[in-house]
């Protein structure tokens, strides 16, 4: 006789009653989506992320370390290679370090020449951003928008400093070289047509529903833990928190320029896009004001091939891309650093991620990473 | 030295408030102290409403050419907009105070500090190496760890222009001989 197969009962057994465990998933250190080499562990529960640790130093190459036994001038195309999305802003991050340690006045027109080029790195690297944000909210269109026009800004950066990527162009003492007629006739024509291209892609995405439903309301950091948290730049504000060290301790020419500081109101993915967006915009504005107003006269100053500094400490920070970026410089009074710390923008991003993923849906975690925008190599030094 | 625009003067407030040899200097900002004295000035920083330091902005450590090691802190107050520096100086122990109970930016800030330079920091939550394997056994910011000598030529004790000289007479007395015989 043939026994009977009874299927049990289980849309009787109510939900409370079923046993539910902790489960512990690896996410990378080879990913797609990780932008680098990052690995997270997270510990979830179905699928809420419970806790999550990012586990980082798989691209540490000792930058510090190189650092001290090298001369300031071979310090600019070594950090270059930090942040290879914002070479700029990590190239005024040396040179500014440096300045600080040396009786050098940078004449006024190189100050307008780094205004617009740290302003145009900035647009790159919001679009370079905008580009792969996108494919992690699993779009993929915007790649190519954003990496057609980022296109335009680096051509203007070969045109200026004749590289397309690290550029070695800002130096103590002013930058290394001057700005054309023809550079500032294309410069003028990207400017007039930036912004309508803007607008293009916030017609093509911001107003999407579906991107505004995966976005909003999701990976939440409130302001107090972003402070607490010490995080910078975008994600800082997105949080509302209106932080802009080019307002709050400027530095180089950002007092005679005006702008806005945009600001998010719940600290979610939704509101650091913005944020972004609205920066891109005002960095566009920055620019126009700088080209205005860039005066003739010596684009550098007199300074050694290889300088020296005056003995001391000194720590420097600067708006860049993706946060402060913060450089601390300990000189015994020669030709190297005895002593040169960096704080990457993205370091303690990544480190409020687990405060930003607690709570939500494991399937949000790679657009929270999307959003706090990082770069491994300038995570790990 | 710092660039802010409104920065003030906290001298009347630390010596009021901190009983133990320190040295402040209100142009550059930066204090100075050891660092047994950390518990009473994250206090202080944490909760006196005039300093208000919120915002820990960076956290490292150097070597001084004597062999001491120092903590270095810089603050910000997002509320009231100045900054300070604090450098304190860590006893033989090699351990000071964790800001984390204060400030959880000092988390990571901290661990890089203890995987570079191998200052223990008490009462940190989570104190592993950050960049480096737990299994390294050394601590690669200090002065004693060696790198590979670099091959830069100005290392040599010569300019560029010097060495090429040196090298194209010693390449040509080299082939001198060789001619001659």
């Amino acid at each position: 006789m043939a026994r009977r197969y009874t299927q049990p009962d289980v849309m009787k057994r109510r939900s409370d009653d079923l046993d539910t465990q902790e489960l512990t998933l690896n996410v990378g250190p080879q990913h797609p989506s990780t932008h680098g080499v990052l690995r997270l562990v997270a510990v979830t529960d179905g699928e809420i992320i419970k806790s999550l640790e990012p586990h980082i130093g798989f691209l540490h190459r000792g930058m510090e370390k190189n650092s001290e036994g090298r001369e300031y001038r071979q310090l600019i195309p070594l950090w270059d290679r930090n942040d290879y999305l914002a070479s700029m802003h990590m190239d005024y991050m040396v040179t500014s370090a440096v300045e600080a340690l040396m009786d050098v006045e940078v004449p006024r027109r190189a100050e307008y020449i780094r205004v617009i080029m740290l302003e145009l790195q900035r647009i790159a690297s919001h679009l370079f951003w905008f580009a792969s944000f996108a494919l992690d909210s699993g779009a993929v269109t915007p790649l190519f928008y954003g990496l057609k026009e980022r296109e335009k800004i680096i051509d203007l950066f070969e045109m200026a400093s004749g590289a397309r990527l690290l550029y070695n162009y800002i130096r103590p003492g002013g930058v290394r070289a001057d700005i054309t007629p023809e550079f500032m006739e294309k410069l003028s024509k990207f400017i007039r047509e930036f912004p309508r291209y803007l607008d293009e892609c916030e017609q093509l995405y911001t107003g999407n529903a579906i991107f505004i439903n995966r976005a909003r309301d999701v990976g939440v950091l409130t302001r107090e833990a972003a402070i607490n948290l010490g995080v910078s730049g975008p994600v800082l504000r997105g949080s509302g928190v209106a932080w802009d060290l080019r307002k709050d301790e400027p530095y180089s020419v950002y007092p005679e320029l005006k702008f806005d500081i945009p600001v998010g109101e719940r600290g979610d993915v939704l509101d650091r896009y913005e944020v972004r967006f609205y920066e891109m915009r005002m960095a566009t504005e920055i620019v126009r004001q700088a080209m205005e107003g860039l005066p003739e006269g010596d684009f550098v100053a007199k300074v050694a091939v290889s300088p020296k500094t005056k003995a001391g400490e000194v720590y420097v920070r600067q708006e860049a891309a993706r946060g402060e970026f913060g450089c601390y410089l300990v000189s015994d009074g020669g030709r190297k650093p005895w002593r040169f710390h960096v704080r990457p923008g993205s370091y303690l991003n990544l480190g409020a991620l687990d405060a930003m993923c607690r709570g939500y849906l494991f399937a949000d975690l790679i657009i929270i990473l999307g959003s706090i925008d990082i770069v491994l190599g300038d995570v790990d030094k | 030295m710092n660039h802010v625009l409104d920065q003030k003067d906290f001298s009347g407030l630390f010596s009021e408030n901190l009983k133990f040899d320190y040295e402040y200097d209100p142009a550059s900002q930066i204090l100075r102290l050891d660092a047994e004295h950390l518990p009473e000035l994250f206090a202080l920083l944490a909760m006196d409403e005039r300093l208000a330091m919120d915002y820990l902005r960076d956290l490292t450590a150097k070597e001084q050419p004597e062999g001491e090691f120092h903590v270095v802190y810089n603050w910000v107050s997002i509320e009231h907009h100045h900054t300070l520096m604090v450098v304190a100086k860590v006893p033989e122990s090699m351990e000071v105070l964790s800001a984390t109970q204060y400030w959880e930016s000092a988390n990571w800030m901290e661990r890089e500090v203890w995987d570079m330079f191998g200052i223990r920091f008490a009462g940190h939550p989570d104190l592993r190496r950050i960049y480096l394997e737990e299994t390294v056994s050394f601590f690669p910011l200090r002065k004693s760890f060696r790198t590979l000598p670099v091959e830069n030529v100005r290392d040599l004790g010569g300019s560029e222009r010097e060495l090429a000289k040196a090298r194209a007479k010693a390449a040509k007395a080299e082939k001198e001989p060789a001619g001659d015989k």
